[in-house]
């Protein structure tokens, strides 16, 4: 386990998503229609920031090339994005959100 | 039809056929789904062989499906499998291999390159792009070739174009009209298209004609009504025509397209039809559209209903174009002579303009450096679809981000639309 903290979870409004980088890489993190959510920030298809990207429930919608994800699963919802999104587990403790990135 | 082990057949794979293949399972799960393809490969992201695949060396295709996803959906692949005819009365498919049979039958055929009738267009050396087979062919003389000549500045030209510097090859574009993109995107965006281009090298050359290719064993040279240039491979990017043979020969009926109402349906009972090969004819006008999502949605449709759903499709245009680091995109119908309002970007190069036709938006076109404008890209066409009357202060204010529109504006109609 890695937790990192990310930010207070209030500043995420719902059906938000929040670009967050660290060590490098950037990450997704997502106020989804069922929870707080981290994905990869990079979409599987070509590379764009999914963090630009529209949530609508729980699917992020990329700017680029419109492939959809299911947020809670990374799974790859309608073409172009063919390829899984890797996702990582977070939680929110007194109020602020943490992201484990070790895996 | 209930689908109980009835055969399903799809002719084509593009993004069109396999879309149908998915939907058709989906409404029909007992059904024999069969997408039939000429190509010899699993079905691709055809739009990515004018960008990343031509300008890398090492590039493989996109899949659009797998071996297992497809084993899994129960959809049987029958690639390198020409269809030569259809008869309608027996309900088959007429090739080499022997006739197949259907019950209900999708037509998803895409298109093929428009032709230039000029001397010389049959010399080695002047290619065009179409299939993955194209592409391949295209990359290996790519490769090779020093002085490139692009016929046409559309977008496929374009795109074609900025891969071909990429490699770092003398990249020309003879265009006949006075600017390029001329029928899909506004001018002062075009413009800007150009500038960006002629900054990495390409020579443009607009309102210029093809004469001849010129060349003995294979191309050396384009003949213009500009003069001559200088070229070892040509690469013809004139647009494409919808593949209408199988459908025409058939007696189905075609002018310009497979005819298709809103649902799909062609003049055949039975016979569907989806993509890039068709014009539809229905309530929304009388149009074609060659681009990938259409092709996408369409194709759903025209499985769905093959396979006994009831659905119908108003399309609203969508279209997007990746060359170098410039992104383009363009949604609803392109009107030369609009209403326009200009919303700049954070940087010299990007902007957004909209057109609007009686107060209402009608359409929007991007221009975005890289990621620029990524915020504001979702809701172009969601924008458009809603048809939303908006201010063109608002539109033009880069400081009122368009989520904070499509919401306001989506929230004030949901409230309008309450019983209460």
């Amino acid at each position: 386990m890695s937790w990192v903290s990310v930010c207070q979870a209030a500043d995420i409004d719902s059906e938000d998503v929040y670009r967050f980088d660290h060590e490098g890489r950037s990450y997704a993190i997502y106020h989804a229609e069922s929870g707080f959510f981290a994905t990869a920030d990079i979409c599987t298809h070509e590379h764009a920031h999914l963090s630009a990207g529209l949530v609508i429930g729980d699917v992020i919608e990329c700017p680029l090339h419109q492939g959809r994800f299911h947020i809670p699963s990374g799974r790859a919802l309608s073409p172009p994005a063919c390829v899984n999104l890797k996702t990582y587990t977070v939680k929110v403790e007194s109020g602020t959100l943490f992201v484990d990135l070790d895996r | 039809m209930n689908g109980e082990g009835r055969s399903l057949c799809i002719v084509g794979a593009g993004v069109a056929g396999l879309s149908a293949a998915k939907a058709a399972r989906a409404a029909a799960p007992s059904a024999n789904v069969t997408l039939i393809t000429q190509e010899g490969s699993l079905p691709y992201w055809r739009p990515d062989l004018s960008k990343r695949f031509l300008a890398t060396s090492d590039a493989f295709p996109t899949l659009l499906t797998s071996v297992p996803a497809l084993a899994h959906a129960r959809i049987s692949l029958f690639d390198g499998w020409a269809v030569e005819g259809i008869d309608l009365t027996r309900g088959q498919l007429l090739g080499r291999r022997g006739p197949l049979s259907f019950d209900q039958l999708v037509l998803a055929p895409g298109a093929v390159s428009a032709q230039i009738v000029v001397p010389g267009a049959e010399l080695p050396g002047v290619r065009r792009l179409r299939t993955l087979a194209d592409a391949r062919e295209l990359r290996s003389r790519l490769l090779v070739a020093t002085r490139v000549v692009v016929i046409g500045g559309g977008l496929i030209g374009m795109e074609i174009a900025a891969s071909a510097r990429r490699l770092g090859k003398a990249v020309s574009i003879v265009e006949r009209a006075p600017h390029i993109l001329s029928r899909c995107f506004p001018a002062m965006l075009a413009a800007e298209v150009g500038a960006y281009h002629a900054k990495l090298g390409v020579e443009l050359h607009l309102a210029t004609g093809v004469e001849a290719f010129l060349g003995l064993e294979t191309v050396n040279g384009v003949m213009t009504t500009a003069g001559q240039f200088a070229a070892d491979l040509v690469i013809v990017a004139t647009g494409a025509r919808p593949d209408t043979r199988l459908a025409a020969t058939a007696g189905i009926q075609c002018n310009d397209g497979i005819i298709v109402d809103e649902h799909c349906r062609t003049s055949a009972d039975g016979v569907w039809a989806a993509g890039d090969a068709t014009r539809v004819r229905g309530a929304g006008g009388d149009y074609r559209l060659e681009n990938w999502r259409h092709a996408d949605e369409q194709g759903q449709v025209a499985g769905a209903n093959a396979a006994g759903a009831d659905v119908g499709y108003t399309p609203v245009p969508w279209f997007w174009s990746d060359q170098g680091e410039l992104h383009l995109q363009g949604c609803g119908t392109f009107c030369a002579d609009a209403e326009e309002v200009v919303r700049p970007g954070p940087d010299g190069c990007s902007r957004i303009v909209f057109q609007r036709r009686a107060g209402m938006l009608s359409a929007a076109f991007c221009l975005s450096l890289r990621n620029a404008l990524a915020k504001d890209l979702p809701f172009l066409a969601r924008l458009v679809a809603q048809r939303t009357p908006v201010s063109a202060a608002m539109l033009a204010d880069p400081a009122v981000p368009l989520k904070t529109i499509w919401r306001e504006h989506a929230t004030a109609r949901a409230r309008a639309e309450s019983p209460h």
